[in-house]
């Protein structure tokens, strides 16, 4: 009896051993996850709505506040978060210990996805075109990300000081155990972006699908804007003049609003509702002008947003009367009463940071015109300006377009009229403050009381035109040295 | 352990856990010319009396003998005869301690054996079913009775158990004499002719012998259980074994099953052992919407990021919930403490185990039907408790606080005013005059909307259980099978679940070498609820929720806007913006259904002696349907509606997005599976007559944990047609411009959405036992977990789980045979690893991505996109805890009997969010960063204090003591350094877990700022002042110290036990002011508060008040208050921390059995009833009437207890 019992039991149990220690047991990735094997399913991470939708507290969120083209309306700004506040009153501290900027944290986080990408795409299934082109979207996503951070964290850039001049660190792997990193410095962290651009420029595609994606045209323009920032005027040029070349060669590539058709009779940025005219502003999916589509909520809401930001009369002084953009302007405060100081405030929902067309017909302007191609930089600013404007209206002053530093001030000027209270002035700020043209500008916020009496704010320079990192960052790593 | 063993005791177990059984025939020794063999003996099993010597019982007929022994001790002779015959022997150790037997036996059957061992002797045997009953004999005595013929006085009288039971073969004496009489079958015995006044003894094996004077009246003896005195066979289970509490090393513990049945205050099982076992503390505590949890802690908190909650095995599964058993169908519960007990549950085992066993039918016992039935009266919350300003004291505080210049009115439009505010602000403005706003405040101040809340908003909390049960069980088959209902109705209205529960259990031996048991549990439990608002008592004091003829009153202010904004959104929209909290209640509903199934098989398969197969197999099922809807007429509705609705003036015609009629109906479904496969080999061996012990387990096991979930949503669902809208999500998610700007977006989410979790493990295991002489035990276990973490290196999974425990069980030395007050003594020390696993999914060697999707699964314009969901995380391995344990088991006195531990626990490798470089794009992950200890000591004693005649009163009296360090956690940072940042952490390196640092209160300033001191003595009231080493220690929110001491009486039929829960050495913050500057007004918006501690009255108003008030002042101006002073000075300063001691009877049980004579003309076995009131506050260290389980311990904040007490009533019928 034992005998056959015996050995149907060991069969037993020696079956379900053998069953049991079958490695597939154990090893299964449960439902609503994934482990990336195709090049398709890197190209969906690309994606990702975190490289083009940022959440109110980043983005831009800090540039906008800092710019000078800016002033508060105190009963609203006194309400505001304090990072709100230290940041529009150039605070050398504007986080609290404990906290990281939003701004930051996303980069940071951006740059680990494609740092993943970029370093395992290659390895998986796809045809190498397509797997190069994601990682070109990557690289080029990485450098337009390090743009944004070494014009945050390090100084302006000098040529003769860059190499000296603390960076931002430069990030390659994604490994969440890496305990320390270097600080590098500013000519290092450019020279990684320029060779990212280049590198991706050679295996992008013309055309992406949605612009939300990296493409050719894109790239071009970031590294053109890269070599403008940098002084490097002529390579500048290549650059942004390949980038429209390549723009003018797509079938369905951005192109400018012309506002005297969309404010005109059933335009389409009619009509002007308690938040403003329609269009990009409000509407959070409009890339039309965008060349690389990246987009942030700039409103008030609660303690933050641009809540009791107006901009300064000098600023309203500058637009032409029939000037279209001044539609985008209000001088009633958020709860609809009349501003008593009659201080305008932007209508702005959404603003567009990315590489915007607009910003590449400026750039490209004042590139010829550092380059005393005052003709092409008067014809190119010009091509803009109608979209904006009566074209009576746009024609560029003979006087100043005749003269390279008016009409570099224009150029200024045309850029705070597109885009004030949207954060692109204070990246002007920080190079014209080491642009000998434009030396020795003040820079002044004013706070506005209920009984319009003015606190004048005057920004403390050079160093408040570079940020502090985070504590959070010098908490973490302990040889790196902060901004003073 | 064998197959037969495992019968005997799983039988035994069962048997003494019935309240009262019958058993016909085994445990009746009884002198075979007095009664009949059918002779009924009814004894309590529940203060099982017997010694209880058992060992084999047989399976395949009772074996031939062979015995050759010289002068050995009956006790020896017995244990040998156990072992061949495969019998239960009933015997008293101490009567057979002095017989000495000498025998040559070879191969006879056991009736010959027997008798040749017994001859001679002055003992008796009686051989009943499989059990042999050995005892003393005296039966000759009898006759002597007659040579006493002479004296005057007929003694006569009639002796009874406890129960009233007549105990027959009970033995009289009469003192000075050698006149000895046995009770006859029906308990009676008689005496003749004895001198009036004869003193006589009664005694009865397992009994407490009785001395009591005679006369000429019938005397009724009640006999009384000597408890502590005869050694309760203790069984305890680990879940893969049934061991003998003597020979088992490692720590065991087993509440008072008596106190847990009667505990019908709760369902919840876990509840019901509070203060029963040592070192097992159940937290007890209330939240902000006055809902209380219990939660459970074994040996204090071995982890920060995970689960401290202990592991549950039932029937040898382990369960991931044990919610859905019937409290009542539980036979056996045993906590395994230390490593050498829980071990071999490997690396979930770390937090302790509760093993489960439920109820099944006894092999050889007669068909038993049981009913047993309780309702318990919850009744409604305490509004006496808390301490908030009345309506008068608020009105005053309102006016006081009133500052329209800071709140200016025309900043209020989308903001809550309440009605007092409207009043003061009509003022300011001119809408009103002075003496009317005063008349409307006054009118206001007279209004108290307690007993509206109480009347209107509450229920009376009920909840009932019944269940019905029939066991019973032959030789080759016994089963229990049970029908229970459960009713509860919650505090709220129209809030109640109905669950019924069945449950089957059969054993059946169909050959000698198998047997099967199967376990079947059924639970279907449907619940429903209305949407009943949650109303605290936190709430405007003078809100009524209706009027006096009785309608409900709208209170729209509550969600926010000025009439002006909300009439405006109103006509705009067309939706109306009212809010009558009452009227909710009919406007929604959710309706779940839930069926668990679990299946528990267990076989044993006999392959060589000695050695067998046993193979476990759980499989259980549990899907839950749960309906709700939400009508259009419900305000949460409206408002979504309002959201997306686009409507520029009153003049256009809404353009709604949303549906405006019918409701939103959803269906989700849950559904949690899980199996367990378990395959082991177990061999046993005996060798010299037992002196050699050994017991061997090897084995594998499989399991797996699968959840899914998933809900459907439709919109504009008509309940009765069953129809409902097609909704275009796209033009919801461009919607601009609606009515309510903080809309444009709705609450009901995606049409549709799945999950499912899913986690594994396969583990491999080693169980081995030998015990030498019988007083030298040693045990091991050894495990290897390999568990499902997607991706997971396998390096850090092999890493075995094990334990060495070893026991001396000294009461057995010669030595000690001669110290008579100690009856047991045993020592024991275990060391051993035990584990604690991450969730499943926590780690990955690579990125795991998800599927990103907008609103409503809606994609982002970038079109179709993944996201990465974790980080690649390659250096995660489970906590480990080490665990060393000391352990004395005693009984002295024949009465006191108890056990003391003494334990270290070292965990390493705590899990816990280890702040990662920022750099890495990561703010903190999962790691290992950390070790932790625990120390502790424990005491469990029993004791039996007055055993006399009708009267007996024992006491069960449990300590624990446990301190926990933790000794390191992640770097500190610049932030952990400062004061805020050690205010808020309760996890500091160098403290116990849950620590609470504050302040150093230097008291107010003039001007009513607090103040603080410094470590350097300095007193300040400047912000940021305080680094982490300014701020004190004061304990840890964790007690110390916890226990129970439960008495029990009885007299005659009456039980009264009295269970008393403490727990001391933890701290709390106590309440504090709230309210120092600002508008008096609700806290969110659609809450229902806005009134503030009645300490607010006793702030700092004037100068010069510092030295009377600890309570900072009010300044109206926020941005004055904010930055002048820095409020945690006071709120989280160490005069507003104090103990969180207490002492609570936490139940109070009194009993009623009905008397035999009553029971035989009902025609039942037995009937008892009880009644029981919970939770009386005994003690408290604080002064401030502060009831620790209704306290946030970290706000101080009172919360609204759900009751005062609870009553319950209950009926217990054996048939």
């Amino acid at each position: 009896m034992y005998h056959s019992i015996r050995l149907k039991a060991l069969y037993i149990f020696l079956f379900t051993l053998l069953v049991s220690c079958k490695k597939e047991f154990l090893e299964f990735v449960p439902k609503g996850s994934l482990i990336a094997t195709t090049a398709d399913e890197y190209q969906l991470l690309m994606n990702n709505n975190t490289f083009y939708n940022y959440n109110i507290t980043s983005g831009w969120h800090l540039p906008m506040l800092m710019g000078d083209e800016l002033a508060a309306e105190g009963r609203y700004f006194n309400s505001t978060g304090s990072t709100t506040r230290r940041a529009f009153r150039w605070e050398p501290v504007i986080f609290d210990p404990a906290v990281n900027d939003a701004a930051l944290s996303s980069y940071l986080s951006n740059i680990y996805v494609c740092n993943s990408i970029i370093n395992e795409v290659m390895k998986v299934e796809g045809t190498e075109a397509q797997k190069k082109s994601v990682q070109a979207q990557a690289m080029a996503t990485r450098a337009w990300i390090y743009f944004q951070l070494v014009n945050l964290y390090g100084k302006p850039y000098l040529a003769s000081t860059a190499a000296q001049d603390p960076g931002f660190p430069i990030i390659t792997e994604g490994d969440i155990n890496q305990k320390t990193f270097d600080r590098t410095n500013v000519q290092a962290v450019y020279d990684f972006i320029i060779k990212d651009l280049t590198t991706a420029i050679a295996s992008l595609p013309l055309e992406n699908g949605i612009r939300t994606r990296m493409s050719k045209p894109a790239a071009e323009g970031i590294l053109g804007k890269v070599y403008l920032f940098m002084g490097r005027n002529s390579d500048a040029l290549v650059q942004l003049n390949a980038s429209i070349n390549d723009i003018n060669r797509l079938s369905n590539g951005p192109r400018l609003y012309d506002y005297n058709e969309e404010f005109g009779t059933g335009g389409s940025f009619l009509p002007i509702g308690t938040t403003g005219p329609a269009g990009p502003l409000t509407n959070v999916n409009d890339y039309t002008e965008s060349l690389v589509f990246k987009t942030f909520p700039n409103y008030n809401s609660g303690s933050y947003g641009n809540i009791g930001m107006v901009i300064i009369p000098e600023v309203v002084r500058l637009f032409d009367p029939s000037d279209f953009r001044l539609k985008f302007y209000t001088d009633k405060n958020p709860n609809g009463t009349a501003n008593t100081g009659g201080r305008l405030r932007k209508f702005v929902r959404f603003t567009r940071f990315g590489l915007e067309l607009a910003d590449l017909y400026m750039l490209t302007a004042e590139c010829k015109a550092r380059l005393n191609d005052l003709t092409g930089a008067k014809a190119i600013l010009e091509a803009f300006r109608k979209n904006r404007m009566p074209v009576a209206a746009a024609t560029v002053p003979a006087e100043i377009a005749s003269n390279q530093i008016a009409l570099l001030k224009f150029i200024m000027d045309e850029r705070i009229r597109e885009y004030a209270e949207e954060g692109y002035r204070w990246f002007d700020m920080r190079r014209l403050s080491v642009d000998p043209l434009f030396e020795d500008q003040a820079f002044t916020h004013t706070i506005y009381a209920i009984d319009n009496s003015e606190t004048v704010i005057t920004m403390d320079q050079p160093n408040r035109l570079v940020l502090r990192l985070p504590q959070t960052i010098i908490d973490a790593n302990a040889n790196m040295q902060n901004n003073p | 352990m064998d197959i037969d063993d495992y019968v005997l005791t799983q039988n035994l177990l069962k048997v003494m856990k019935f309240s009262q059984i019958t058993i016909a025939t085994a445990l009746a020794w009884l002198p075979p010319k007095l009664i009949s063999r059918r002779t009924i003996m009814r004894i309590n099993l529940t203060t099982l009396i017997l010694i209880i010597a058992l060992m084999q019982a047989s399976a395949a007929g009772y074996s031939q003998i062979t015995l050759s022994v010289q002068k050995v001790s009956l006790e020896k002779v017995v244990t040998s005869l156990k072992k061949q015959s495969g019998l239960m022997f009933l015997y008293n150790e101490d009567e057979l301690q002095h017989v000495k037997i000498s025998v040559k036996l070879n191969n006879v059957p056991l009736d010959e054996a027997l008798a040749a061992c017994f001859k001679d002797l002055p003992v008796t045997y009686k051989l009943i079913d499989q059990t042999v009953l050995i005892k003393k004999k005296e039966l000759s005595l009898i006759d002597k009775v007659k040579t006493y013929l002479n004296i005057p006085v007929d003694i006569r009288g009639v002796v009874t158990d406890s129960l009233g039971n007549p105990l027959a073969g009970a033995i009289i004496k009469i003192k000075g004499t050698n006149a000895t009489v046995l009770t006859g079958a029906d308990g009676k015995f008689f005496m003749d002719n004895y001198p009036e006044g004869s003193v006589i003894t009664v005694s009865y094996v397992g009994y407490v012998t009785q001395t009591l004077t005679a006369g000429k009246e019938f005397l009724n003896i009640r006999m009384v259980p000597a408890v502590a005195a005869l050694k309760e066979v203790t069984v305890l289970s680990t879940g893969y074994q049934v061991l003998s509490k003597e020979r088992a090393t490692g720590s065991f513990s087993k509440p008072d099953m008596d106190i847990y049945k009667n505990r019908t205050g709760t369902m919840d099982i876990v509840g019901r052992l509070e203060g029963l076992v040592a070192g097992l503390y159940i937290s007890n505590t209330t939240n902000a919407e006055g809902e209380t949890s219990k939660t459970p802690i074994i040996r204090g908190k071995s982890s920060i990021e995970l689960d401290s909650s202990p592991l549950y095995v039932v029937n040898g599964v382990i369960v991931t919930s044990i919610n859905d058993l019937n409290p009542n169908d539980i036979a056996d519960i045993t906590v395994l403490k230390d490593a050498a007990a829980a071990a071999i549950w490997g690396s979930r085992a770390a937090n302790g185990v509760i093993v489960i066993t439920t109820l099944s039918g006894t092999t050889n016992q007669k068909i038993k039907v049981n009913y047993s039935g309780f309702v318990n009266f919850g009744g409604k919350p305490d509004f006496n408790y808390n301490r908030f300003l009345s309506s008068k004291q608020y009105i005053e505080a309102a006016k006081e606080t009133f500052s329209p210049e800071l709140n200016r009115w025309e900043f209020l439009s989308n903001s809550v005013i309440t009605p007092h505010e409207l009043i003061l602000y009509n003022q300011y403005r001119g809408v009103v005059s002075a003496a009317e706003a005063n008349a409307s405040l006054d009118s206001l101040s007279n209004i108290d909307n307690t007993s509206q809340i109480r009347d209107l908003l509450y229920a009376s909390a009920l909840t009932t259980n019944q269940t019905f049960s029939v066991s019973g069980g032959s030789q080759a088959y016994s089963f229990y099978g049970s029908m229970s209902y459960t009713g509860n109705h919650s505090n709220l209205p129209a809030q109640e679940s109905n669950a019924y529960g069945l449950n089957f259990t059969q054993t059946i031996n169909p050959a000698k070498y198998l047997r099967i048991s199967l376990n079947t549990a059924l639970k279907t439990t449907q619940a429903n609820a209305k949407r009943a608002v949650n109303v605290q008592d936190r709430f405007l004091p003078y809100q009524l929720f209706q009027d006096q003829d009785g309608h409900n009153i709208s209170m729209p202010y509550l969600q926010g806007w000025s009439d002006e904004t909300r009439a405006d959104y109103q006509t705009r929209s067309r939706i109306n913006l009212d809010y009558n909290p009452l009227d909710e209640l009919n406007y929604g509903y959710t309706k779940s259904n839930n069926l668990a199934v679990n299946l528990t098989g267990n076989a044993w398969l006999k392959l060589l002696p000695g050695l067998s197969f046993h193979g476990t197999y759980g499989y259980s099922k549990s899907p839950t349907t749960a309906k709700s809807y939400d009508d259009h007429l419900s305000y949460r509705l409206r408002r979504e509606l309002l959201g997306l609705t686009e409507a520029s003036s009153a003049n256009v015609a809404p353009v709604y997005y949303l549906p405006t009629t019918g409701g939103t109906y959803s269906i989700a479904n849950n559904e949690q599976r899980n199996y367990t496969l378990r395959n082991q080999l177990e061999y046993m061996f005996s060798g010299r007559n037992g002196n050699d012990q050994l017991n061997l387990q090897v084995g594998q096991e499989a399991n797996e944990q699968y959840g899914t979930f998933n809900i459907n949503r439709l919109y504009g669902y008509n309940s009765a047609l069953g129809t409902y809208t097609q909704i275009d999500y796209a033009a919801i998610s461009t919607i601009t411009d609606p009515v309510d700007p903080e809309g444009g977006y709705f609450g009901g989410g995606n049409p549709y959405t799945e999950s499912e979790s899913k986690s594994r493990a396969n583990s491999y295991f080693a169980l081995g036992s030998y015990t030498f002489n019988r007083k030298y035990s040693l045990d091991a276990s050894w495990r290897v977990d390999h568990s499902s973490l997607i991706g997971q290196e396998k390096s850090t999974q092999n890493r075995p789980i094990w334990s060495i425990g070893g026991k001396w069980l000294a009461a057995k030395e010669t030595f000690m045979k001669n110290v008579s007050w100690v009856n047991d003594l045993a020592m024991r020390a275990t060391y051993g690893i035990t584990g604690n696993s991450p969730y499943a999914g926590a780690a990955s060697s690579y990125n795991i991505l998800g599927v990103q999707t907008g609103n409503f699964g809606a994609t982002y314009i970038g079109g179709d996109a993944l996201l990465l969901q974790t980080p690649a995380n390659r250096k995660l391995s489970w906590e480990s805890t080490e665990t060393m344990n000391f352990g004395i088991d005693f009984t002295v006195l024949n009465r006191i009997s108890g056990s003391i531990d003494i334990y270290r626990k070292k965990t390493t490798d705590l899990l816990g969010l280890l702040r990662a470089n920022p750099l890495t794009g990561y703010t903190d992950f999962l790691s290992n960063i950390g070790n932790l200890n625990n120390r502790g000591i424990e005491l469990d004693l029993r004791s039996s204090n007055i055993i006399v005649r009708d009267f007996s009163w024992s006491t069960g009296f449990i300590i624990a003591y446990n301190k926990n360090k933790l000794v390191s956690y992640t770097a500190q940072t610049a932030y952990e350094n400062t004061g805020y940042g050690r205010l808020y952490s309760s996890n500091v390196v160098g403290y116990s877990l849950n620590s609470v640092f504050a302040y150093q209160y230097a008291g107010l300033d003039n001007v009513g700022d607090p103040q603080i001191r410094l470590a350097d003595g300095t007193v300040t009231k400047e912000q940021s002042a305080a680094m982490a080493t300014d701020l004190v220690y004061m304990g840890s929110r964790d007690p110390k110290v916890s226990g129970g001491l439960t008495n029990t009486f009885k007299y005659k039929n009456f039980g009264l036990s009295v269970n008393m829960v403490y727990s001391l050495g933890g701290v709390m913050n106590k309440e504090v002011n709230e309210f120092f500057t600002g508008r008096l007004t609700l806290e969110n918006t659609g809450s229902f508060t806005g009134n503030t501690s009645a300490l607010f009255a006793d702030r700092w108003k004037s100068s010069g008040d510092e030295a009377f008030t600890t309570i900072p002042s009010y300044v109206a101006d926020s941005e004055e208050s904010d930055s002048r002073r820095d409020l945690t000075y006071y709120t989280h300063a160490d005069i507003n921390v104090v103990s969180s001691s207490y002492a609570k009877i936490r139940d109070l049980t009194l009993s009623y059995t009905l008397s035999p004579g009553l029971l035989k003309k009902l025609k039942t076995q037995a009937i008892s009833f009880n009644a029981q009131a919970t939770n009386f506050m005994v003690w408290r260290a604080n002064k401030d009437g502060l009831d620790p389980e209704t306290q946030d311990l970290s706000t101080g904040r009172r919360y609204l207890p759900a009751s005062k007490h609870t009553f319950s009533l209950g009926v217990n019928v054996t048939f």
